[in-house]
């Protein structure tokens, strides 16, 4: 089984880690990943916006920046999240911070916003680790910037997608790593423990928002201790 | 008018000394160090006159006091300068414990002398222009923060930076309290709660205290505000680190770098790019402010219990990272 966690095929991510992975920046000790941009639309019968269906923003939004921190900083052992939607269930902004501890004591900071006016839609990241540091930042290394007047009909996409021009889409690399795992029997960067592990972290951000309390995580059988 | 310095201890009371020099009708009227060799340097430095103890300069005349100490001994020093009648600016933290920040408000209070707290940020042009902003209902409603205070391990300041005792502890101690009295400054509302994580993995070897930290506030008005309160910056980032956020509002979001405004410069002489900082000096702002109020007699904008305040909040965050879970600032 393959669970589509895109963002490990994004270059700017998958080069990151790789540079973690070489020791380029020594043991990682803070993440801070960043993920916002706008309130999917579509009020009727948006399952974006339908929590029930969506997770809501500390879900389906963040659950992105979970799995690549447990990429980045291993295996998950508390977390601690709130959401302005939890407290102002009519808000025409939803914006999500969890911290994630891990096992080995990294922590990692996360924010989903739904929040931007349209079209914007910003990823960062910061990885500092004790021997160097690692940033990036979508708007800080867009390699076109457009001041152009508009079209006049310039709408936005209902739900936002983070792009910067590359020779392969983030999506084909991903389904091109998943072809060959089925064909040749390799192993894709994203496994089914990892899918389930990131909705396990999700899970726990959306109980302690409702409680207010941090929500430690049990050991998952399926993922190695 | 006359202002004095207490303690070389914080390298910030260099700046402070140039901020003073700048203002017309203020004199520097001595400085006194407990480590007498340090404040005879500094009095040559600044050409001025060196007193062999703390009393002794209270004694000279003075209108104020800078104190600019170690955290821990601010409490004895704003008490002696309460008593003899002057006015204190004191750096922050304000204290390291909240028994000890109480107890300077108070003295003061008794005395019936100023007493501001260093919160230069709450001088700083872009936070200001935002202040104001907010102020004039233009942002809407305000629901959380996601903040961040980094920096280099700053031993190479002063080494009791990272001496708990001395400090009240490592980064949490260190860059909770600007953000903090922003929050306050803009929301009008207390921190109700505080959750925070902290780790030693940066300079591990080097230093006893926390290094990392993540902390969650919660105000009483349900906004929400995380602070990244680590020594994370690598000394060879292009500058001593940063304080930066983001506002989420019912209209968007804001995000204010306060130390944005600088020139990328290169030089052969560093062979790195570093950052040259040209926007406006919130520590001079400050310093014009305790001069002000010194000379109108009048509360500084930010008191002592702005920063009384911000150590409750250190307090509970220090509280919470040994239990693991969320727990309420005690009053």
């Amino acid at each position: 089984m393959l669970v589509a966690h895109v963002v490990r095929y994004f270059p700017e991510y998958a080069s990151a880690q790789q540079a973690v992975a070489e020791g380029r920046i020594g043991k990682p000790g803070i993440v801070r990943l960043t993920r916002a941009s706008y309130r999917p639309k579509k009020p009727v019968g948006n399952w974006f916006l339908d929590e029930s269906k969506s997770g809501g923003i500390l879900m389906d939004l963040m659950i992105h920046d979970y799995d690549y921190a447990r990429w980045i900083a291993g295996d998950v052992e508390s977390v601690f999240a709130k959401k302005i939607t939890q407290g102002h269930p009519d808000s025409p902004v939803d914006y999500g911070l969890a911290v994630l501890t891990h096992k080995n004591g990294a922590l990692s900071h996360i924010a989903g916003g739904w929040a931007y006016p349209p079209p914007a839609f910003r990823t960062s990241l910061e990885i500092f680790g004790d021997s160097g540091l690692i940033e990036f930042d979508s708007d800080d290394t867009a390699p076109i910037q457009n001041l152009l007047a508009s079209l006049g009909d310039s709408d936005s996409p209902d739900v936002a997608i983070p792009s910067s021009p590359v020779s392969e889409s983030p999506y084909t690399t991903q389904i091109r790593e998943f072809y060959n795992a089925l064909k040749t029997g390799t192993q894709a960067r994203v496994s089914a423990a990892d899918g389930l592990a990131a909705v396990q972290i999700a899970e726990a951000a959306i109980q302690s928002a409702q409680s207010g309390s941090a929500v430690h995580l049990d050991q998952l059988a399926e993922v190695g201790a | 008018m006359k202002i004095g310095i207490m303690s070389f201890a914080h390298h910030h009371a260099e700046a402070y000394i140039h901020n003073l020099a700048a203002i017309p009708g203020v004199d520097l009227a001595g400085v006194a160090d407990e480590d007498s060799q340090r404040g005879r340097k500094f009095a040559q430095q600044f050409n001025t006159t060196f007193y062999a103890s703390y009393q002794d300069l209270l004694a000279a005349g003075l209108d104020g006091v800078i104190i600019t100490s170690e955290n821990s001994k601010h409490r004895p020093m704003v008490e002696m300068a309460a008593s003899a009648g002057v006015h204190v600016m004191c750096e922050k933290p304000l204290a390291t414990t909240v028994g000890d920040a109480e107890a300077i408000v108070n003295a003061c209070d008794r005395a019936g002398v100023i007493l501001m707290t260093a919160f230069p940020m709450r001088f700083s042009a872009p936070l200001v222009a935002i202040k104001t902003r907010l102020d004039a209902g233009e942002l809407g409603q305000v629901y959380a923060f996601n903040a961040t205070n980094q920096g280099e391990l700053p031993t190479k300041h002063r080494p009791w930076f990272v001496d708990k005792t001395l400090a009240g502890g490592g980064a949490v101690a260190d860059h909770t309290v600007h953000l903090v009295d922003i929050m306050r400054w803009y929301l009008g509302s207390e921190v109700s709660e505080v959750y925070t994580q902290v780790n030693r993995i940066f300079h591990a070897d080097e230093v006893e205290v926390e290094t990392g930290a993540l902390e969650m506030l919660t105000f009483r008005n349900g906004v929400f505000a995380t602070i990244d309160a680590s020594w994370s910056r690598p000394p060879y980032w292009p500058t001593w680190g940063g304080l930066a956020f983001e506002m989420i509002t019912e209209r968007g979001a804001v995000i204010i770098d306060a130390f944005k405004q600088n020139l990328t410069l290169y030089t052969h002489q560093l062979e790195r790019p570093v950052w040259s900082y040209w926007g406006s000096d919130a520590n001079q702002a400050m310093v014009n402010e305790f001069v002000e109020a010194v000379r109108e007699n009048r509360p500084a904008r930010v008191t002592g219990e702005d920063g009384l305040r911000a150590v409750e909040v250190v307090e509970a965050a220090y509280r919470s990272a040994g239990t693991g879970q969320s727990v309420r600032v005690e009053k």
